[in-house]
């Protein structure tokens, strides 16, 4: 059963653990999923989103309501990770983020026993975004994968709203051509 | 369509300016009339069966020598095509470009596949120790007051300016306990002046003070008139 957003917002302001527990569930996911796009680093990923939780719960009072709870909590998760890593590389300056180190990507395409079509096209994109560069990544990650809109975007990057679109315009041709290039029958009817 | 029809449209098809309905209509009847067929074959026209490859040739030939390829105003206009966020007259021009531009066609082929398959990596999935750790690290731990006002102390003791407003501050507070009239401590100021003051009965420290000099540049005064006296008896005896 999906309870509502709002309703467990307000239930987690009033000190709901069970709701708490629920948000946490409903949402870890995504963090993770966010987080790990720019630790690179399941490890660091991990932390980093258990992070993002803790101030979230610390900021229950302050809680964006309705549509702008998601931006508002990837923006939590976007900020602290590039806080951390400013932080790693600060410390261990021989420390480079490696895109060897992302999600594990089958480098062939898998017989059916081995592997479920949808994990291998999951692959597949990773591959293609690797290729890109990290402006077009990010935008892809904020825009055709956790389904912000453009004025969102624009707000959490700081961007005029133009320059946003036509960013994410860009990444998206190049991420087909990436596509392609990787798989040709990738898209066919 | 009859054979006075199809005379009559045969130089449209050769400039293709035939809409698709008639193009198909003008094609059946070639298929079907021999005497069609063979006209076009003796004007150079398509084969009835060839006839959108050759139309596809002229287009290209056309643009080759005018604007060279349309293809990269196509490809501005694909995403807002595969959003469905293009305006009218854009989104049938961005069709027709892809009626006739297989690599185009392809490009939207993917970029629609793409809109369909990239929410699916929004989530990745965590293992069943993550949540645990989320409320061991949250609910059990202390109450959201003590980590809030921690988060909001270390904030402002981190602030650059800390130790002047701390000070400004503070000065504040103490002008507060001492002026405000209210305050126990009101008259504390006025009879720290008074003690500060002399009775009128004592002689003050700078009365002492005058007195003692007085009495110092006396002694010295004396000290210069023997040494005179001295230097005077001392001529006479010479």
């Amino acid at each position: 059963m999906d309870l509502e957003l709002q309703t467990l917002l307000d239930r987690c302001r009033q000190g709901d653990d069970l709701a708490w527990e629920a948000l946490v569930r409903r949402y870890q996911g995504r963090v993770f999923a966010v987080t790990m796009h720019y630790m690179r680093d399941r490890e660091e990923a991990r932390d980093m989103a258990q992070e993002t939780f803790i101030k979230l719960y610390r900021k229950l009072d302050s809680l964006r309501d309705g549509e702008a709870f998601l931006p508002w909590l990837i923006r939590l998760a976007r900020n602290g990770s590039i806080d951390r890593l400013r932080r790693l590389k600060t410390r261990t300056p021989e420390r480079s983020v490696s895109v060897d180190e992302g999600p594990e990507i089958p480098a062939r395409r898998p017989t059916p026993e081995e592997n479920s079509l949808e994990r291998w096209r999951a692959g597949l994109l990773h591959r293609a975004l690797d290729g890109l560069s990290e402006q077009s990544q990010e935008i892809i990650q904020l825009k055709d994968i956790q389904e912000l809109k453009l004025g969102q975007i624009a707000d959490l990057l700081a961007l005029p709203l133009g320059t946003v679109k036509s960013r994410s315009h860009r990444a998206r041709i190049e991420l087909a051509e990436a596509i392609q290039e990787l798989d040709p029958s990738f898209g066919a009817p | 369509m009859n054979c006075r029809d199809f005379e009559s449209r045969l130089e449209a098809l050769l400039d293709g300016r035939l809409d698709p309905a008639t193009r198909q209509t003008y094609l059946s009847h070639a298929r079907d009339c021999t005497a069609c067929s063979e006209l076009l074959t003796v004007v150079g026209g398509p084969t009835p069966d060839g006839v959108d490859e050759y139309l596809a040739r002229l287009t290209s030939a056309v643009l080759e020598n005018t604007i060279g390829s349309a293809c990269g105003q196509a490809r501005e206009y694909l995403p807002d095509h595969t959003d469905q966020t293009l305006d009218t007259v854009n989104r049938e021009l961005v069709e027709l470009h892809l009626d006739g531009c297989a690599e185009c066609r392809r490009l939207s082929a993917t970029l629609v596949a793409l809109r369909r398959e990239l929410p699916k990596l929004a989530e990745m999935p965590l293992d069943g120790q993550f949540t645990q750790a989320v409320l061991a690290a949250t609910v059990t731990r202390e109450p959201r007051w003590k980590s809030w006002w921690r988060d909001q102390w270390s904030g402002w003791v981190q602030r650059p300016r800390f130790a002047m407003e701390a000070a400004y501050v503070g000065l504040l507070v103490v002008m507060l306990v001492l002026g405000a009239f209210s305050t126990p401590l009101a008259a504390l100021p006025q009879k720290g002046v008074q003690l500060m003051q002399p009775e009128p009965d004592t002689p003050s420290v700078w009365t002492n003070t005058q007195e003692s000099l007085g009495t110092f540049w006396e002694w010295v005064a004396s000290l210069f008139e023997k040494a005179e006296s001295n230097q005077e008896s001392k001529k006479e005896t010479l």
